[in-house]
């Protein structure tokens, strides 16, 4: 209850924080507009890729991230948003100037490089804002500096736009106090007054809408589960179940492979495929009547928040792919948890889970060691269409193969390790587990993702000095384990060593190399480390683009500036190009509106508290598996596109991770109870 | 076709199932076959059609006659000819194809085609002869032609086309193919048969149980939000339904006169809230009893199997009216069992019918201040469209005939539900005059046949008789007062006090006599109007009879597909129509297989209507189950009521289902 209550502050001044984020933009905006709350117009922002570049008279200095002017009429162009339209703002931000102020022009370009128009500049130190002639529309502009030749300027974000922009840090943040104070006290007062007069009723309604749900999968779910799971044995239901989990796992890897996920027409048959093999798999976990469980409880009230929400913004907002990705997932995997929430251990579901989850990662390794070369200079997608999806898959095998020995290792303390088992199952799982774990490792450093691999270590650091603490406090106990951990690492790195020349070299030896339609192919070469490549390696690099990892403060602006009540379709186009936000939170807001951050957030941080008292549980039948997942999950939502819908493993497992967390059960804690399967 | 004793289905419905599916299976491959192509977007696939209508070239003009009793074209004088703008078919075309039957004497003919300023493209020259002739044509966009006949002669056009393929098959090959497909596959039947009796043994029915589950779930539904209402008295769960039927059908009307439905987000919006009033009404009505509720009967399979058909249909193609199934399945369900476990379900009735009501007589308050009547109009009320006001003129009806149905026996009749109902059922005669629609005259008169009917049967008493007298004498006074004032002051009025006015994008329909035909009166201005009709109607043209619908019938029939369409199909010129008849509109909405779920559904719906007014156990207000259907089906044959959440009609039916959902098992004697 406590942490409850601890959740429910957390939430209140989250939405405290949310709403005053919403009336501060729209006063930013100057206007009550729940379509747009900084009713922003058109704004285009130039690519801090392009302010690096050189021209024939601006020389870009990279230690002092400035360009030194060569001529007397220095001039460098910058393409706009791609078409020929009028703006009426030019921001300017000069982080460093030698001289003040600095005179020039701003010349307007039309589709044909034509010029059309030029106005006289002043520029110092700090923001500029220069107002455009609105009756031109540019396809370029032209900076021009006049009497500078030798002088130096280093501009760090320009800016066009239709809107004046009233947003600076500082006022935001006043703003943003003033309306804190205010929001938290209504707030505050509306909780107390909800308290004295309306709580019971508000708790029956929710509890009635709970109980519903719960009630018609109950009825449904016997029906099905008694017809399909009862009539199977343990072993067979779980061999059933670890081949759909493995079909559904390669069924999403195809599906994002092959785009479908972003082809309107295709995806709601992929969300369907998905959601038929999540309720076959619910059915066949029916082992006994389906009882009620609590959802009251916060980790199941934000998990159906977040569904329910992403299906009520359809209400609002025309859009062709969330309105099936929320349905799918609140009708299967409601289906999906309520079951796995009922089963009698429900240790077995997970096993399986991570069992399918190893086996199509030894697929897909397979797989890339065939089809999948990594090209020189350009980071590795292995199965995916891009490095970042790799990494993400790397770190959830880590989590998979980390979890298995630490229950190896659990048993192994306990002494459960049977005597006389056959040292070759314990070498053979040792093995299995490490060298799924150094393959991973290997996957996440050649995807080349800075987060992944940030994320990978701090899962690693976090997990592996207890698990070395523990070893070498119980030595004795795991000599066995201990002899087959050094056998199995050293073959792992093997192993390893020939999936990294596999990669490199069997798929172009074949002939075999596949490369996807809309794949993602980044490099970190730039500037005249990039042209020195290319001239070795003619055609290298084609379709490589440069990292984003300088535009992710300018592309999360962009997204931030387009949040609004109830969502949007699609992503926006910045740098010309449309591409996604770079961050969980920010692609959940953009596309479901501000508010579902109430429930993502509040989902994120249950996730990660009932994690962990699984990981943390003294009994040795601890589980880092959750724990460690809702870490990553957080960590990737930050600054990755983590909200890969229907098209990853990741995605699939956290969320589906309620049904062992949530639920009257309170998560398995029966580990040791998996006993002998553990080796197989 | 029927039940069997246990109410389940009767060996006469599986095969009117089986001989159906095969009816459709072999017509889509004969038509498959005749066309050379396997395109189950569209198994009549021959290709961009545009049929002339044959108002355009049946017509008279200077040199150009048309003899109506003969049927025939006349050119009186050499070098006759007649234009036609192709209003919004402008295609590259590929063939033109004409077909002319009884030529009088040879002639030779010419096709000019004309451009975008009827400036001349092209010409064909041909001579005319019996039979199809096929043109084809140069590649130029048409934009009309101009067909001239060299000599005097007298000819008649049985179509004119514009092909994007050539027709490359005759019609009289398709009996032979449909009838070798047929036997094929009442071999394959019969061989399948043979093998699961033989092999399997007894027929494993699940039905039940999937039923029952199906029930349970709705009841667990019922069950857990039935609890929020619990202190509620009668009198205020009545009101409150009473309200939230009268909200719905608010919602419906303006989703049809506001054009909610073409707007996805309003729609969506819209749809959710009629779910959320007929789940109220469910969650307010549930009683939580011991009454076995009994579902296993061929109504409710066909009910779920269209919707089912409907919900797959909506997934593969995507909708301009979307989630009706889902609603169906999910809304109107638990209304249905609400249905069989009220102790009192007549309650239901009467609110609703109240609601009904209460529609009525604020439209008529409505378009007696606001909507005034023009003579030479049709009148459309509150309503775009005569035919739709018509059509919830008549469905109004019922609630006044079940009324007076209800009352007549009464031994105290108050006087104010006397006045009422005679005034609504005297007025509603009024307006139905006003809008001249022949299809919801003849849904009005079967209304009251089926009433009349209803009257015989029952053993009369004395206050039966005082009741009916009264009746009489109260319909005479109102119906002098609708004659004279009535008529007055809705022509008077609105244009008194200024505040008469059109809605937007509002047809106006001309009358043209108490035969006329909604559709296609606008063609028939061409020439005395009335005569025409009169005489298309004892001639025994369909396509006259029918308005012109019989074109709209073609088109869409034309068009069947496996999964159905997203919209309303393009007739006329482009124009986009609704179907103008029920069951072509479901087939053109949810693919060809729906038809059977949806026959059986409209049969029993009739059957059971009728059954329930037999019924031992006789609820009241049971007339309208088969009022209801007898309203919907009639309306069906000729307008649009399958179109979801837009006709009062369609809520009328949909309600009245449920009440027939429930059946008792009838006991059988050994």
């Amino acid at each position: 209850m406590k942490e409850n209550r601890k959740l429910h502050m957390f939430l209140l001044v989250l939405a405290g924080i949310l709403i005053s984020v919403m009336l501060v933009m729209m006063r930013l905006g100057g206007s009550v507009n729940f379509r747009d709350f900084m009713s922003a117009g058109r704004v285009y922002d130039i690519s801090p890729v392009n302010l690096q570049n050189h021209s024939s008279a601006w020389k870009y200095d990279q230690e002092k991230h400035g360009y030194w002017l060569l001529s007397d009429k220095a001039s460098k162009r910058f393409r706009l948003d791609g078409r020929e339209r009028t703006w009426n703002h030019l921001y300017l931000t000069i982080k460093e100037t030698s001289k003040e102020p600095l005179t020039g022009m701003v010349r307007y370009y039309g589709k044909d490089k034509r010029k059309l128009y030029q106005q006289p500049i002043e520029l110092y130190k700090g923001k500029n804002a220069v107002p455009l002639d609105e009756t031109v529309p540019a396809a370029s502009l032209a900076i021009v500096f006049q009497g500078a030749q030798g002088e130096f300027v280093s501009i760090s974000e320009m800016q066009v736009r239709t809107t004046p922009s009233w947003f600076t840090l500082p006022h935001f943040l006043k703003l943003f106090t003033a309306a804190f104070a205010g929001v938290i006290t209504v707030l505050m007062s509306l909780l107390f007054l909800k308290r004295r007069f309306l709580q019971r009723r508000e708790g029956k309604i929710t509890g009635v809408l709970l109980d519903s749900l719960q009630a018609e999968i109950q009825v449904a779910g016997d029906f099905l589960g008694e017809r399909l799971g009862g009539r199977l044995s343990v072993f067979q239901r779980e061999s059933i179940r670890k081949l759909l989990f493995s079909i559904l796992f390669l069924w999403m890897v195809i599906g994002n492979v092959a785009g479908w996920l972003r082809d309107g027409a295709v995806f709601r048959y992929h969300v369907l495929i998905c959601v038929l093999l999540l309720l076959a798999i619910s059915f066949i976990s029916w082992e006994r009547p389906l009882q009620k469980q609590s959802w009251k409880t916060p980790l199941m009230r934000s998990w159906l928040g977040i569904w329910m929400g992403v299906i009520i913004c359809d209400l609002f907002v025309v859009r062709s792919l969330e309105f099936e990705t929320g349905l799918g997932m609140l009708l299967s995997g409601s289906v999906f948890i309520f079951f796995w929430q009922n089963m009698e251990q429900k240790d077995r579901m997970l096993k399986d889970l991570m069992a399918a989850l190893e086996i199509t990662f030894f697929i897909g390794i397979i797989y890339c060691m065939v089809f999948r070369a990594k090209k020189p200079a350009i980071d590795y997608n292995g199965m995916f269409t891009s490095p970042e999806e790799l990494a993400m898959y790397a770190v959830l095998m880590e989590i998979v193969f980390l979890t298995r020995m630490d229950w190896l290792i659990a048993r192994s303390v306990n002494g459960s390790l049977e005597r006389g088992r056959e040292d070759g199952a314990l070498f053979f799982s040792c093995f299995k587990n490490i060298l799924g774990g150094s393959v991973s490792l290997f996957l996440v450093l050649r995807s080349g993702h800075t987060p992944g691999i940030f994320i990978f270590a701090l899962i690693a650091i976090c997990y592996l000095p207890g698990v070395w603490v523990k070893l070498f406090h119980h030595g004795a106990k795991c000599r066995k384990l201990c002899i087959s951990i050094i056998a199995a690492a050293i073959l792992s790195y093997g192993c390893t060593c020939l999936v990294f020349a596999s990669t490199k070299y069997l798929p172009e030896i074949l002939d075999l190399n596949l490369q996807y339609r809309q794949e993602l192919l980044t490099t970190r070469l730039k500037g005249e480390e990039k042209e020195l490549f290319v001239q070795q390696y003619p055609g290298s690099l084609q379709g490589a683009r440069m990292k984003h990892k300088d535009k992710l403060p300018v592309i999360w602006r962009n997204y931030a500036r387009r949040l609004n009540l109830f969502g949007h379709s699609g992503s926006l186009s910045v740098f010309r190009e449309v591409l996604p936000a770079y961050s969980g939170y920010l692609d959940m807001a953009f596309h479901h509106g501000i508010f579902i951050l109430l429930p993502y957030a509040a989902y994120q941080i249950s996730i990660i508290l009932a994690g962990a008292k699984y990981a943390f549980h003294r009994k040795g039948s601890r589980n880092i598996c959750m724990y460690f997942l809702g870490i990553a999950y957080l960590s990737f939502s930050i600054c990755a596109n983590v909200e890969i819908s229907w098209g990853h493993p990741m995605w699939l497992c956290y969320y589906l991770s309620a049904g062992y967390l949530g639920g009257d059960g309170g998560g398995a804690l029966q580990i040791t109870k998996i006993g002998k399967e553990e080796f197989n | 076709m029927g039940v069997n004793s246990g109410g389940e289905v009767s060996r006469n419905l599986k095969c009117f199932v089986i001989f159906m599916v095969g009816i459709i299976l072999s017509g889509i491959i004969t038509v498959m076959y005749l066309t050379e192509s396997i395109n189950l977007a569209c198994f009549y696939d021959v290709g961009d059609l545009y049929e002339i209508s044959s108002s355009y070239y049946n017509i008279s003009g200077e040199n150009w006659l048309y003899d109506y009793e003969k049927d025939r074209i006349v050119t009186q004088e050499e070098n006759a000819s007649f234009s036609l703008q192709m209003e919004n078919r402008q295609e590259n075309w590929n063939y033109f194809s004409l077909e002319i039957q009884n030529l009088s004497n040879t002639s030779r003919g010419e096709i000019e085609f004309l451009g975008k300023n009827n400036e001349r493209l092209y010409m064909i020259d041909f001579e005319l002869r019996n039979g199809r002739l096929v043109l084809p044509l140069q590649k130029e966009t048409i934009y009309a032609l101009n067909f001239i006949v060299r000599n005097p002669v007298s000819f008649s056009i049985k179509k004119m086309q514009f092909r994007e393929k050539m027709q490359n098959f005759e019609w009289s090959q398709a009996p032979g193919v449909f009838v070798i497909v047929l036997a094929f596959y009442f071999l394959i039947i019969l061989l399948i048969l043979y093998f699961l009796r033989h092999y399997i043994g007894q027929e494993l029915s699940q039905r039940k149980i999937w039923i029952k589950t199906l029930q349970k779930s709705y009841e667990c539904l019922l069950e857990q939000c039935g609890n929020l209402f619990q202190g509620l008295s009668s009198r205020n769960r009545s009101l409150l339904r009473r309200i939230t039927f009268f909200s719905s059908m608010l919602l419906l009307y303006f989703m049809l006169v506001r054009g909610w439905y073409w707007k996805l987000l309003v729609q969506r919006k819209t749809v959710l809230l009629l779910a959320v009033c007929i789940l109220f009404v469910a969650v307010l009505s549930w009683e939580k009893t011991e009454k076995a509720v009994n579902w296993n009967n061929p109504l409710v399979y066909a009910w779920i199997a269209t919707w089912l058909m409907c919900i797959l249909s909506e997934f593969v193609i995507e909708k301009d009216i979307k989630n009706t199934g889902i609603f169906m399945l999910g809304v109107m369900g638990p209304l249905y069992m609400v249905w069989g476990k009220m102790k009192r379900p007549e309650r239901l009735i009467g609110d609703f019918l109240a609601a009904l009501r209460w529609c009525y007589w604020i439209s008529c308050v409505f378009c007696f201040f606001f909507r005034s009547f023009s003579p030479g109009i049709r009148y459309s009320g509150i309503y775009t469209n005569p035919n739709l006001f018509a059509g919830f003129l008549v469905t109004a009806n019922i609630a006044f005939l079940i009324s007076l149905d209800e009352n007549l026996s009464k031994e105290r009749l108050k006087r104010h539900i006397l006045w009422g109902n005679i005034f609504g059922l005297v007025t509603i005669w009024g307006f139905l005059r006003l809008t001249e629609s022949v299809t919801s005259l003849a849904a009005y008169a079967l209304e009251w046949v089926v009433f009349l009917w209803k009257q015989f049967p029952t053993e009369k008493k004395t206050v039966y008789k005082k009741n009916l007298r009264n009746v009489l004498a109260v319909s005479a006074v109102s119906m002098l007062a609708v004659i004279t004032l009535g008529k007055w002051g809705l022509s008077s009025v609105p244009n008194v006090l200024g505040t008469d006015f059109l809605f937007h994008g509002e047809q106006t329909y001309s009358i043209t006599g108490m035969t006329s035909l909604s559709l296609k009166v606008e063609a028939a201005e061409q020439i005395g109007v009335s005569d025409r009709l009169l005489h298309k109607v004892t001639s025994g043209e369909w396509n006259t009879l029918f308005g012109g619908r019989t074109e709209v019938w073609k088109e869409y029939i034309q068009n069947w597909n496996l999964f159905g369409h997203a919209g309303h199909q393009e007739c006329f010129n482009g124009k986009k129509m609704h179907a103008h008849n029920a069951l072509l509109q479901m087939i053109h909405y949810y693919g060809i297989f729906i038809c059977v779920p949806y026959l059986i559904m409209l049969y029993y719906s009739l059957k059971y209507g009728i059954k329930i007014i037999f019924n031992k156990k006789q609820i009241r207000m049971n007339l309208f189950f088969l009022l209801s259907a007898v309203n919907y089906i009639v309306l069906g044959f000729a307008e649009d009521v399958a179109t979801s959440y837009l006709y009062i009609s369609w809520l009328t039916y949909y309600i009245s289902l449920g009440g027939m959902f429930h059946q008792q098992k009838q006991k059988t004697g050994t």
